[in-house]
């Protein structure tokens, strides 16, 4: 499927016509790449083009990293962040610009990611297990905004893997409960209540 | 709506009214208005919530820059090892000569040939060949099978 006969998808994905738009007139600018939409640069990876995978790759690595840290923890953060890009890029052919947007799928592969890290965690002996990276000994961590963070993660740290998953998406990812529901694959409702008991147990251990 | 139900609502979805159910944030702004205490909860809640919203540090450009060439490497990496072995399936299953609009020539052609016309060729050459044979030999056929049959068949069934 090449970039042209995808025009009509990416037009009820809401991607602005100048994106799409062919023009004859000699004057006609194509927009840059480094400012395409990211469904637009997932079609061109897709064809191969390693270029716009990069683009896509910048533009969000630090919040694949900043949703790691928090379901799986720092030490393995960037780890993840890696093979998620790298199974994207795998699986690029995939990718159906009518099936939802790219962050979804993003962000499913991410999840999917983390949850082997945590389950591989668990079956691991204790002795063989990756030490931690002990954040209360940073001298940066005197910052009160990093203090913060490093409370909120130790709290997150502590709950249900679906609840942390569900707080993270809708509080760090800014995501709404339909749009989190729809990356966990989980009923609305479902969602709903585990954003209510996450949120229940976190004022109780940040109080 | 009930403070009840505006208490639930906070407890499930925060203070960010935007993400609320469409017809609950009339209501709940409403609410607010009339009832201090829905206020007041409001204000804490609002609280709590920018504290879950906490940012973490992100990476430097550096380090951003580090793993984005990582991953590139990796990808590049894969591609060189993949393409032959991917040039060669696509080939045999006729795909990428067909889409790409390659020549098919010798071998190539051969195999990017759809497998089930090429077993239904075969099987006709097979056929006509046999035939053609049959037809050919059918002289030096006689030849060998009648005094076998008259000498050796025909006393032993007897």
């Amino acid at each position: 499927m090449t970039l042209q006969t995808n025009t009509a998808l990416l037009k009820g994905l809401g991607v602005r016509s100048s994106w799409l738009a062919e023009s004859d007139d000699a004057s006609y600018q194509a927009p840059s790449l480094d400012a395409s939409p990211d469904e637009i640069l997932m079609l061109r990876a897709r064809e191969g083009d390693q270029d716009a995978f990069r683009i896509l790759v910048t533009r969000h690595i630090d919040r694949i990293v900043g949703l790691a840290r928090r379901v799986v923890g720092p030490a393995e953060a960037e780890d993840i962040a890696q093979e998620v890009f790298l199974k994207l890029w795998e699986r690029k052919d995939q990718w159906r610009p009518g099936e939802g947007g790219f962050r979804p799928w993003l962000y499913r592969v991410a999840l999917n990611r983390c949850i082997d890290y945590t389950r591989r965690r668990r079956n691991v002996p204790i002795e063989d297990a990756p030490e931690q990276v002990d954040e209360g000994q940073n001298p940066l961590e005197a910052c009160d905004s990093k203090q913060v963070s490093a409370r909120l993660r130790d709290a997150v740290a502590l709950l249900p893997e679906r609840q942390k998953i569900a707080i993270t998406l809708y509080y760090n990812e800014d995501m709404t409960a339909a749009e989190a529901a729809e990356v966990m694959g989980m009923r609305l409702n479902a969602v709903e209540s585990l954003l209510k008991r996450g949120r229940r147990k976190l004022r109780e251990l940040l109080s | 709506m009930t403070p009840e139900e505006f208490k639930a609502l906070i407890d499930v979805h925060g203070t960010d009214l935007i993400k609320w159910p469409h017809g609950r944030r009339v209501a709940a702004t409403a609410l607010m208005g009339a009832d201090s205490r829905a206020r007041d909860l409001f204000a804490k809640s609002r609280e709590f919530d920018v504290l879950l919203r906490a940012e973490e540090l992100g990476l430097s450009e550096g380090r951003r820059e580090a793993l984005t060439d990582g991953i590139m490497a990796r990808i590049v990496t894969m591609e060189s090892v993949s393409s032959p072995r991917d040039a060669a399936t696509s080939e045999a299953r006729g795909v990428a000569s067909l889409d790409s609009g390659m020549s098919l020539s010798g071998l190539g052609a051969v195999l990017a040939f759809p497998r089930p016309a090429m077993v239904l060729a075969y099987a006709t050459l097979g056929l006509a060949l046999g035939i053609g044979m049959g037809l050919g030999l059918l002289p030096t056929t006689y030849a060998v099978i009648t005094p076998g049959l008259v000498e050796g068949v025909i006393p032993w069934i007897s």
